[in-house]
């Protein structure tokens, strides 16, 4: 059948119109166009919803048809104006299907239109279908008002109903949507009737009104946006902890996205909420949070012109200068020692007075790169232990631990008089402790169990080292032996980082002696001329930190910012 | 110097040297560096759990063991079995025995050590410090013994305060947290003895680095005297 | 069943093992039993996570990804310091130097660099820090064990100087003994809650 297209807004009219039934344009001097050959599937083009949104002009001008839409019942539409964005996009994607055969299409066309043409089963089927979405929803409804409550920490006793009601109590001023365009306020009188009469709508139904809106804002140009300073979220009814909020826009907010509601040009809304105090103050620190992500800050200009890196590549030269001078350029003398601690004095007054044929377990559990410092420790009492009759067992339970200690020993005694039994590698510490302690308290035996199982000696030894090089290690091995009251005195020889942590143990009587680093190596062995370039490349490098500690203290306090620095 | 300690000698020091190019920044010879060591070290590793683990506690038995042996070697060797495969999606529910197993082991074994390791011995010297037998054990000198005593309870009870784990808000929309009243000016004091404790570490962990420092320089020395012909 | 099994595994061998600790004598031998099988798992589990680090390299090799250089690196000390060994055996002298010699002077190094990382914190620390309890008593604590550590005062043995000196010394015991308790309370309820299933490592929760 042939109709007049509006030029304006793409209405069709009939042949004879002389004015368009939409937009009361003059419709003289259009040309009929025949509606089937040039729209063979009408029905398709005039569902707004399932246009792409690259062609909003179309679009546009297919939401302002009047007389094609009534093909669609009022009902039809009531339901499509309140799709959830999830179910438009599986329409879309259903209508989007290609190659659908035309005669299907063409059913399913009737379908929509006509309700009473499917067959009875598929309408029950439809119904079920709707009758488990609603559930759905309302399920999911429920589960979010419960996960909202959690989250604000209130109790059940009110009804979801009662929340629902009170507080979402939309109330839509239409007095000044009469600066909308005709056409648009006729395209809502025409789908949404209830629109210019009803004052209050659901949520719902307003999503679907703003989505409209936007696209119109879209189409002219979104140049009326100025409407957003007057929205404003007006409390009222103030319980004894809600009270009133007034969220104005944030300055320096230049964000590019078009709000829905500010699209709504000069349409003023004004909405009731209620808001707890709490929810108050995570509002004030989000918005804070927001405001300082936005607000611009200055580059840090550099400290007096050199980098951390400068600066860090600076004193690690100057360290290496000092020290190699101390090492390389300074007359070696003898060495001197300071204080002498009892931790340390204890572990060689015990290697001194070990018996002829004492048995010693050394347990292994330092990493090869703190190897040349355990050696320090431990070379003077390797050379105090190593006796013709004695025995040495080791266990180690770092994965270098025997070989580090079989290299330990070949550079220590050249003609070595000790025996040495390798026990293995125990992955874990304090597994191995247990083990052990257990071993030498156990008084019986299962016969079966394989020679293997029972690799772990079992004593009795005279003494226990441990080599450790942190306090992880040592502190496994300290706790599950002494816990399980082994009487064999434990001796620690540690490195300088690891000896500090280790002294409430030595301080409770848990390890009878402690020897930890260059200095307590220095200090109870007294004068060794061997040691004397390191030892004075040690204090320099130990004067050298101390001097820094002491001229940092010439610079001013720097304000940190906050998270700058990690956990104050 | 055998050719065999030169090129032992001569690969330490370029493993030095490229690690410690470091310093200037990150670079490639550094990165070489750091690879073949997680290279070796993962090799290294493997061939310890095969050759101190897995076969003598697993394979040996079940190879050349009594049937007797064998039987004792079919839990843990169950126990493997299912951690292995779990490895593969389809089986992953099966890993959660051995896991068990573990994660029961290592709890148990830090709950005893914890208690009887650290907290009762602990605990029991901060008391011990106040038996008037022992001020009097070391002559001339039991104030100091006495101070001594006072000062390290304070100085635990206020580190203990400064991590006190049941911390309160003053009021339920101020989101700042405060300790109670006794417990916030025992962790000041608290702060004092953590920092203390604190810069001693710094100082041991320095002390640890720079003795690294000098061997790696003197290893570096060594070798450039030897190669040129020096003791 | 799936679920319940592991938590009775996990408690079994939990209680099984917290009673060594009041029945030691009794219990020994099954003890030493059960730590033999944790001891392979253990093993086990390693020698998993290798595989998965091999599987890495592997896969960055085979889709050319970037760092695959460095994978090949890897791969090449990996499966010679593997073969190696089990030819070999750890206790080969040739084998402990190329171990050795690699470990040692990498770790070492990389220790050396951290001595120049502390040198430049130890001279920015109260400016970055401020002037807080901590702060003051982490300086004092520093410099009074650095100082120490000099060994440039000789203190004649029973001598007032060395009494204040070891006293000195021992005045950060306070708060090492704190952190040492704190940290066992720490693992106490780790343990615990393992131990009760409040939490289930193993469910991988």
């Amino acid at each position: 059948m042939p109709v007049l297209i509006c030029p304006e807004c793409g209405a069709e009219n009939l042949p004879d119109a002389e004015t368009c039934v939409v937009c009361q344009n003059s419709l003289l001097g259009v040309e009929p166009a025949d509606l089937e050959q040039h729209q063979p599937d009408a029905q398709f083009e005039h569902v707004p919803v399932d246009q792409p949104e690259d062609d909003l002009s179309d679009l546009l001008s297919s939401l302002k048809q009047d007389d094609a839409l009534d093909d669609f019942s009022e009902e039809e539409e009531g339901h499509r104006s309140t799709l959830s964005v999830g179910e438009v996009e599986q329409q879309q994607d259903s209508l989007e299907e290609p190659e659908v055969p035309e005669w299907l299409h063409r059913i399913r066309q009737r379908a929509q239109a006509e309700p009473d043409s499917v067959g009875d089963i598929t309408q029950r089927i439809k119904a079920a279908q709707e009758s488990l979405d609603e559930q759905k929803k309302e399920a999911q409804e429920q589960r979010l008002e419960s996960v909202i409550k959690k989250i604000h920490g209130e109790d059940d006793e009110q009804p979801p109903a009662e929340i629902a009601g009170d507080e979402e109590q939309p109330v839509e001023d239409d007095e000044d949507v009469t600066d909308d365009v005709d056409w648009l306020t006729r395209i809502r009188k025409k789908h949404r009737p209830e629109l210019a009469e009803e004052v209050q709508e659901s949520l719902s139904e307003r999503e679907g009104d703003s989505l409209l809106q936007w696209l119109v804002a879209l189409e002219e140009g979104s140049s009326e946006l100025d409407g957003a300073e007057d929205e404003r979220l007006h409390m009222s009814e103030l319980t004894e902890d809600t009270q009133e909020v007034e969220i104005s826009p944030l300055p320096g907010d230049s964000t590019q996205e078009i709000d829905i509601r500010e699209a709504s040009s000069k349409k003023r809304i004004e909405t009731e909420i209620r808001v707890t105090r709490e929810e108050q103050t995570r509002a004030d620190q989000l918005a804070a949070i927001i405001i300082d992500e936005k607000t611009p800050r200055p580059l840090r200009e550099p400290r007096n012109g050199i980098s951390p890196s400068g600066i860090r590549r600076v004193l690690g030269l100057m360290l290496v200068i000092l020290l190699s001078f101390m090492l390389f350029f300074q007359s070696s003398g003898s060495v001197t020692s300071g204080l002498q601690e009892p931790q340390g004095v204890a572990v060689h007054a015990w290697a001194e007075g070990l018996p002829a044929q004492a048995h010693l377990l050394f347990v292994l559990d330092y990493q090869a790169g703190y190897a040349p410092e355990i050696a320090l420790v431990a070379q003077p009492l390797l050379e105090l232990i190593d006796g013709e009759s004695r025995v040495i067992s080791i266990l180690s339970s770092s994965p270098s631990g025997s070989l580090l200690f079989s290299k330990l020993l070949d550079q220590t005694l050249e003609v070595g008089l000790l025996e040495v039994h390798d026990l293995g590698y125990y992955p874990v510490e304090a597994f191995g402790a247990y083990g052990l302690a257990n071993q030498v308290r156990s008084k019986w035996q299962i016969t079966s169990q394989p020679e293997f199982m029972k690799r772990l000696p079992s004593g009795p030894f005279d003494g226990i080292l441990i080599l450790a090089d942190d306090y992880d290690g040592a502190s496994a091995w300290i706790e599950q032996l002494t816990s399980l009251a082994l009487e064999t005195p434990i001796y620690l020889l540690v490195t300088a980082q690891a000896a500090p942590l280790l002294m409430p143990y030595w301080e409770s009587g848990q390890v009878k002696g402690i020897l930890g680093g260059m200095t307590d190596a220095i200090n109870t062995d007294g004068e060794t001329a061997a040691l004397a370039s390191r030892w004075r490349a040690y204090q320099a490098g130990v004067l050298m930190v101390i001097v820094l500690l002491l001229v940092g203290l010439l610079f001013p306090v720097q304000q940190l910012q906050d998270g700058e620095g990690g956990g104050r | 110097m055998s050719l065999y300690d030169l090129i032992w000698g001569g690969v330490g020091l370029l493993l030095t040297v490229m690690v410690l190019s470091y310093l200037i920044g990150d670079n490639l010879l550094f990165r070489l560096a750091a690879y073949l060591f997680v290279g070796v070290t993962a090799g290294f590793l493997s061939v310890l759990i095969i050759n101190q683990i897995l076969w003598p506690f697993l394979l040996q038995p079940l190879i050349n063991g009594l049937w007797i042996e064998k039987i004792w070697v079919l839990i843990p060797l169950t126990l493997a079995v299912l951690l292995v495969i779990s490895q593969f999606q389809r089986f992953k529910g099966l890993g959660r025995v051995p896991l068990a197993f573990l994660a029961g082991l290592t709890a148990a074994v830090t709950v005893g050590g914890a208690v009887f390791g650290t907290l009762i011995p602990q605990l029991r010297a901060v008391v011990n410090a106040f038996d008037p037998l022992d001020w009097y054990q070391s002559p001339g000198m039991p104030w100091l013994r006495i101070t001594e005593a006072v000062v390290m309870l304070v100085g635990v009870l206020g580190t203990l305060s400064y991590f006190h784990f049941g911390r309160r808000r003053r009021d339920q929309n101020d989101p700042s947290e405060v300790r109670p009243g006794f417990f916030e000016g025992l962790a000041k004091v608290g702060g004092v003895f953590l920092g203390m404790a604190l810069g001693t570490v710094f100082a041991g962990i320095f002390s640890t680095a720079l003795v690294a420092m000098i061997d790696r320089l003197l290893v570096i020395s060594e070798f450039v005297m030897r190669l040129m012909g020096g003791s | 069943m799936k679920k319940i099994l592991p938590i009775i595994i996990a408690c079994a061998t939990g209680l099984t093992i917290l009673a060594g600790y009041f029945f030691q004598d009794r219990l020994a031998p099954i003890l030493g039993l059960l730590i033999n099988w944790g001891i392979v798992l253990v093993g086990l589990a390693g020698l998993i996570g290798i595989a998965y680090l091999v599987r890495m390299h592997i896969f960055r090799i085979a889709h050319r990804q970037k760092g695959g250089f460095y994978s090949v690196i890897v791969l090449l000390a990996f499966l010679f310091t593997l073969i190696a060994g089990l030819i070999l055996t750890p206790q080969n002298a040739f084998y402990r130097d190329w171990v050795l010699n690699i470990q040692t002077p990498v770790e070492a190094s990389l220790l050396a660099v951290l001595s120049v990382t502390l040198l430049y914190a130890s001279l920015y620390l109260v400016r970055t820090r401020g002037w807080t309890p901590m702060s003051v008593g982490f300086l004092v604590g520093a410099l009074v064990s650095l100082i120490l550590n000099l060994a440039v005062f000789q203190f004649q043995p029973g001598s007032r100087g060395e009494v204040w000196a070891l006293v000195l010394r021992r005045l950060p015991l306070a708060g090492l003994r704190g952190i040492l308790i704190g940290m066992a309370l720490g693992g106490l309820i780790v343990g615990l809650r393992v131990l009760l299933a409040v939490d289930r490592p193993y469910e991988g929760e």
